[in-house]
């Protein structure tokens, strides 16, 4: 059994002894300083670099939930077909306008932000009282603990569904999105 | 003062020295703990090839925590315990690649009249690789640092951080399958 052990052992040893043997520990020496001077030329700036841009886009993330929290949101969306549609968001009322820039047709959306439940709902942008392209809105979250904090995320999703001209004829209304 | 605690107090410093920023100072204790950290590694890999990727490896990840280590009398096991878990699992995952390779350049010499000495060394080499590879990641660290000169189980212990009895047990454990792995070589 000991006989066994010491035969390991010196079996371990002497492949330790020939692979140590063939190593050049100059070249060795010389590549480790190579991976240092590069990792403290590189390394240790990229990380602080890192941290700095990760610190500033977390207080970024920070400001704009501050933003989109306590304002109401707006924003402009183009169509492919080169028409523009503003949409006013109140987060905290639960309330959206999607309102066509170039003919009259809007679309009010209200959602009940109270219930704390997420899913969608398919809206007209109308003109008078005709129905001009269908809008889908879609409640991404809702946070808040109590009802009044309660907010929404939302997202706005044009339909690739006809869209009804003034004139008669169909036409396409093509992917108009929008995130808040 | 004797040279072991001369070596120690001079690594202490420099140790400090290169949590002040001062990279001659790392530089110096790689110079010093290269042979010790190579062994180490070839001791788990079974080959000088990929023990020296996997030191390199080793020291830089020193470098880059060298700040987190709290006592720089501890330097050396620190290093060891950075060297062998980098061995153990940077081991592990090129092993079966570079086994591919090998095994196919290992065909080719054998067909070509070579020296007996160096074919017997390569299938040495390769066996106990594979035999290491039997191990847990602790039987594997305990019998490799054991190994090292004038490192007792105390040591090892120190090193993995656990207690004399059980540095025992990974070495007993380890022993165990290499003998039965290596049979044909004992």
């Amino acid at each position: 059994m000991e006989d066994a052990e010491n035969k390991l052992d010196m079996l371990l040893n002497r492949n330790a002894s020939e692979q140590l043997d063939a190593v050049d520990w100059d070249e060795l020496n010389a590549v480790i300083s190579d991976r240092l001077d590069r990792t403290a030329g590189g390394g240790l700036n990229k990380r602080r670099f890192l941290k700095v841009a990760s610190g500033l886009a977390a207080a970024a993330v920070i400001v704009f939930a501050v933003l989109v929290f306590f304002t109401d949101g707006q924003s402009d969306l183009v169509l492919e077909d080169g028409r523009t549609a503003k949409v006013v968001f109140s987060p905290r009322k639960g309330k959206a306008l999607v309102e066509m820039q170039q003919d009259v047709s809007r679309a009010n959306v209200a959602v009940v932000i109270g219930s704390g439940r997420r899913g969608s709902a398919l809206v007209d942008l109308v003109t008078g009282s005709k129905a001009v392209a269908k809008c889908e809105v879609e409640i991404k979250d809702v946070k808040g603990r109590k009802r009044s904090e309660k907010r929404a995320s939302w997202i706005i999703i044009s339909r690739p569904e006809p869209v009804y001209a003034d004139n008669g004829d169909v036409t396409n209304e093509m992917s108009m999105l929008h995130l808040f | 003062m004797n040279r072991k605690s001369k070596d120690k107090r001079e690594c202490e410093r420099l140790v400090l020295a290169s949590q002040a920023g001062r990279r001659e100072a790392f530089n110096k204790l790689v110079r010093m703990y290269q042979n010790r950290a190579m062994e180490a590694a070839v001791r788990i890999l079974g080959n000088a090839g990929e023990a020296e990727d996997t030191v390199q490896e080793g020291f830089v990840k020193a470098y880059l925590n060298i700040g987190s280590l709290k006592r720089a009398d501890y330097f050396e096991f620190w290093l060891l315990r950075i060297v062998a878990n980098t061995a153990i699992s940077q081991g592990r995952a090129k092993k079966l690649r570079k086994q591919r390779i090998e095994l196919a350049q290992y065909r080719k010499r054998r067909q070509q009249p070579s020296a007996v000495g160096k074919q017997e060394s390569f299938e040495l080499k390769e066996a106990i690789g594979k035999a290491m590879l039997k191990l847990s990641r602790k039987e594997a660290m305990a019998i490799s640092l054991f190994g090292l000169d004038g490192f007792s189980h105390k040591e090892v212990a120190d090193v993995m951080s656990c207690s004399v009895e059980t540095s025992r047990w990974y070495v007993f454990r380890a022993r165990k399958k290499l003998k039965a792995e290596l049979k044909e070589y004992l």
